[in-house]
């Protein structure tokens, strides 16, 4: 049976469409190539992360704030 | 097997029983008793009988054995065991090579007198605080077989929790020590970051990265600790001295009435009433996630080029998206992690111990993962480290400790605090955590392998 699309089916179709493309090019760029039925989880987890990313860079640091790479605690 | 360690080598030095016939009793009891739990990945009877033969003899011909003499032990499955490959909870590495010697820590074990017999569940590359593994199948909690272990060292938590092993080795990057101890009602020690070394052991996310001991009681904790850092412990200090609070803010928030209870007992006991906030702490936990997610990421990238069908799709789609993380995040991650440790030494001029619950509430049900996070229903798989994860930040020392049950043990699931210190002060740690267990306010009874209460 035909189903009726309306405008916010196609405006989410669209967005998850531009999501894997985004998450294509990413990939492109370390060389990985997400399989088709591992793109929804990956687009969740990145998504997730988006959120932290966030977080993160809301806190504006001293510029001598210097990364913990050799890290002693 | 319901003794405590300390009771075992004691029993065994002084001749009471053999290493042979406790390392018998024992492979008896994993290979009997495990499969209501899944702890076990592999047992390793043919060595550790040969090593109980050693210390028979051993102490037949009156040498010296060290403080764990005979003890088994067991280990999360991402410590290198001499002969057998590393799986780190996954079929991922199965083709790499077999050990060629045991972990560092291993080995100071065995040289304690220790003997290893299994290695253990975990989640798929430590990855996860369930231990809920689509390779070698879901731990169990020993104190209710329907609900989760915790993880990712849920192994390691459940074999001790039911008492099938005195002592266990787990390792904790964001928490996979301290959950799975608090919802399997036993010890567990994070040490210093980098005070234990990390030689032959598989890594997750190197900047958080350390291991532990897993024990019924502070006393077995603090011997297997002792026995892994190669060290004794230092002085002793006045538990009376110490200057301890409770931290609020994040931690307060969404906690079982049995965590507040429990943590105004202790406090009571310690006469204090000093409460500390953290700065934010969503922000360390969110960059604790984002350090993880991209160097584990990073380090699986080359596999999940060619070996991406071979993981755990829940795993293989976490790693996947850290390894797509941009630098910036990354180091903005790592300043922060500066910029936090900062600020909790700065606690630790006017403190000594900190307080702190270790989930929000007792073990989710493996058919129902959930736990409530401001009156909202998340992940347990994502989220059970929601107070462990921002303590991880800084590195510093965390002693995870069951909260003692009431007068019905067998109606209540256990409880966990985390009680902190400033870093290299472990001892610190255990003395605290030996007065308030002496107090009947830490503590909870490991199962027997035949399921009465022991220890």
């Amino acid at each position: 049976m035909a189903g009726i699309r309306s405008d916010d089916d196609d405006k989410e179709r669209a967005a998850v469409l531009e999501m894997a493309r985004d998450v294509a090019v990413l990939a492109r760029q370390v060389d990985l190539v997400i399989p088709d039925d591992c793109l929804p989880g990956v687009i969740f987890n990145i998504e997730t992360l988006r959120g932290y990313v966030a977080l993160v860079d809301g806190l504006v640091l001293p510029d001598d704030c210097e990364p913990a790479f050799g890290y002693v605690p | 097997m319901t003794l405590s360690a300390a009771t075992l080598a004691d029993n065994i030095r002084f001749g009471l029983r053999t290493a042979r016939e406790v390392i018998e009793t024992t492979l008896h009891t994993l290979e009997t008793h495990d499969q209501a739990y899944g702890c076990v990945t592999r047992l390793l009877a043919d060595r550790a009988l040969r090593a109980a033969g050693l210390i028979d003899a051993r102490i037949a011909n009156g040498e010296p054995v060290g403080p764990l003499v005979g003890v088994p032990f067991g280990v999360k499955d991402l410590f290198d065991m001499e002969g057998i490959v590393t799986t780190a909870g996954s079929t991922v590495l199965k083709k790499n090579p077999p050990a060629v010697r045991d972990a560092a820590v291993v080995r100071r074990l065995v040289a304690a007198g220790a003997i290893p017999v299994a290695t253990l569940n975990m989640d798929e590359f430590a990855y996860g605080f369930a231990t809920e593994n689509s390779h070698y199948g879901t731990t169990r909690n020993p104190r209710d077989t329907e609900r989760l272990a915790g993880g990712s060292s849920g192994g390691s938590a459940a074999a001790v929790a039911a008492g099938m092993l005195p002592v266990t080795l787990g390792s904790d990057t964001n928490g996979s020590i301290r959950v799975p101890a608090a919802l399997c009602g036993v010890w567990g020690l994070r040490p210093t970051q980098g005070r234990l070394p990390l030689e032959g052991i598989y890594p997750f996310a190197a900047s958080f990265d350390t291991i532990g001991p897993f024990a019924g009681n502070s006393t077995d904790l603090k011997l297997a600790f002792e026995a892994m850092d190669g060290k004794a412990g230092g002085e002793e200090p006045d538990v009376g001295a110490l200057r301890v609070a409770r931290l609020g803010g994040w931690f307060e928030r969404d906690l079982a009435p049995g965590l507040i209870d429990g943590i105004d007992r202790i406090m009571g006991f310690l006469s204090s009433t000093k409460t500390v906030g953290l700065p934010e702490v969503a922000r360390a936990r969110a960059a604790a996630f984002i350090i993880t997610a991209s160097e584990g990421g990073n380090l699986h990238l080359p596999r999940l080029r060619h070996q991406a069908p071979e993981y755990d799709p829940a795993t293989r789609d976490r790693l996947m998206a850290g390894a797509l993380l941009p630098a910036s995040p990354i180091i903005q991650a790592h300043r922060l992690r500066n910029w936090f440790r900062e600020h909790l030494h700065e606690v630790f001029r006017e403190t000594d111990i900190l307080i702190a619950p270790a989930t929000v509430g007792p073990a989710p049900r493996i058919d129902q993962p959930t736990i409530t996070v401001g009156g909202e229903a998340v992940s347990a798989r994502a989220n059970l480290g929601l107070f462990t994860q921002p303590l991880t930040l800084a590195g510093f020392p965390i002693l995870a400790a069951p909260i003692a049950p009431g007068a019905e043990p067998v109606a209540e699931l256990p409880l966990g605090v985390q009680i902190i210190a400033a870093p290299g002060q472990e001892q610190a740690l255990f003395t605290l955590g030996a007065a308030l267990e002496h107090a009947g306010l830490l503590g909870y009874p490991v199962r027997g392998a035949a399921g009465q209460g022991e220890n």
